[in-house]
């Protein structure tokens, strides 16, 4: 028995030599490169999932859910706030050869700022929808108490406000902005940094 | 209760099983961890299709999951990233327009109060989109719409259908997918979905 296993390796060896097996179909040579090829596809998988998880967003974020009409304050998984708003109502406002459509912006933004108190300057077309003349005089432009107690701007002049119609919540009623309820939208000023990432789907 | 319109059955005998080998174990998780971290590097979200579900995700995130009652032509096996070039819907969908003046030559010219609104209930339950690489998805439900909306479903399903055929002449590793879902899911859905969007399948 040890004779032939040494007759087959010698024989082996010569058809190695002579070029008649390539090296790499040996069968431990080939057992060496699968693993070896296991090992890298292993090592490119963690790489992947490391860059992934550096994608993801850190510390808290806002997820608002435009069809739902829900707003999320995460951390992680764990969920801070599960808050009933209200957002786009994808109308179209046609005046003076102009158009406008009331929706969302969806995708990525950051909490730009923070306002108590806010004081909505409301732009042409708040006057155009309601069928009047946009007014000359930059203070006629200005209303109290309509955007809530605090606002929370993400850019373009989107904000996160509250409302004065709370029956409304849940539909999608709004020129655009994000519309929550006071309490939701206390807990939210609150608990939010500025630069918090926001996303909208 | 059952539904008498016309189902997507009569497509599923025409599906020809997707080409392509089936990539081993390590090399699927790899390719779908490739497609996730190209896709969260963008600010939009993205969704993958699973024969149980619709999964959207945001950052690498899954924010969303819309069940699939059924499902056809997926092959997860082999994900494959593609974005959404174009949609299509079986009903034309209802638009909001406010107008002060009229224009009689304009044919949307649908004047609405300010109170009306767009929302997830207004959108199609069945519709299709067009992949960059070619491919379709068709969304169907078996909501209840009468003769006149039966007729519109199935001359989407034809087109689609056809469009798919004649491309599959010339690319045969074309897919087309088919998803059931209820009809608020398909809303839903059809809700999320926006031209540009990345979708695993």
């Amino acid at each position: 028995m040890k004779r032939r296993g040494f007759l087959s390796l010698v024989a082996t060896a010569l058809l190695v030599l002579l070029g008649a097996v390539p090296f790499d179909l040996l069968p431990a040579r080939a057992g060496a490169r699968e693993q070896a090829a296991s090992t890298a596809l292993k090592k490119k998988q963690a790489l992947l999932q490391r860059q992934l998880q550096a994608l993801r967003p850190k510390g808290c974020y806002i997820l608002i859910d435009t069809a739902a009409n829900r707003l999320y304050l995460r951390k992680g998984e764990q969920v801070l706030l599960d808050a009933v708003c209200s957002t786009g109502s994808g109308r179209r406002l046609v005046a003076e050869n102009k158009s406008w459509t009331f929706e969302t912006p969806r995708g990525e933004f950051r909490i730009l700022n923070k306002i108590g108190n806010p004081v909505w300057r409301k732009p042409d077309w708040a006057f155009l929808e309601e069928g009047k003349s946009v007014p000359d005089r930059e203070s006629e432009r200005f209303e109290e108490g309509v955007l809530g107690e605090y606002a929370l701007g993400f850019g373009n002049g989107y904000f996160i406000h509250g409302t004065l119609y709370n029956r409304l919540l849940g539909k999608n009623v709004t020129h655009g902005c994000v519309r929550l309820g006071s309490k939701d939208l206390l807990y939210l000023t609150r608990s939010v940094p500025l630069g918090t990432k926001l996303y909208i789907y | 209760m059952r539904s008498h319109q016309p189902g997507p059955g009569l497509l599923f005998f025409l599906l020809v099983p997707a080409c392509g080998t089936p990539l081993p174990r390590a090399d699927l998780e790899v390719r779908r961890l490739e497609h996730h971290v190209e896709l969260a590097r963008k600010p939009k979200a993205y969704f993958q299709l699973t024969p149980a579900a619709v999964v959207v995700y945001m950052k690498g995130l899954e924010v969303k999951r819309l069940p699939v009652e059924r499902s056809k032509g997926l092959n997860p096996n082999l994900p494959t990233l593609a974005y959404i070039k174009s949609r299509m819907s079986a009903f034309p969908l209802r638009q909001v327009v406010v107008r002060h003046e009229y224009v009689p030559e304009d044919p949307s010219a649908t004047v609405a109060s300010p109170e009306e609104i767009v929302s997830v209930d207004d959108m199609p339950d069945t519709f299709a989109f067009e992949l960059d690489d070619g491919s379709f998805v068709l969304v169907t439900s078996g909501a209840s719409v009468g003769f006149a909306g039966g007729v519109r479903k199935m001359m989407l399903r034809s087109r689609v259908l056809l469009s798919y055929l004649w491309r599959r002449l010339q690319r045969p590793s074309l897919r087309l997918i088919l998803l059931r879902m209820d009809p608020q899911s398909s809303r839903h859905f059809y809700w999320l979905v926006q031209e540009g969007m990345g979708v695993i399948y």
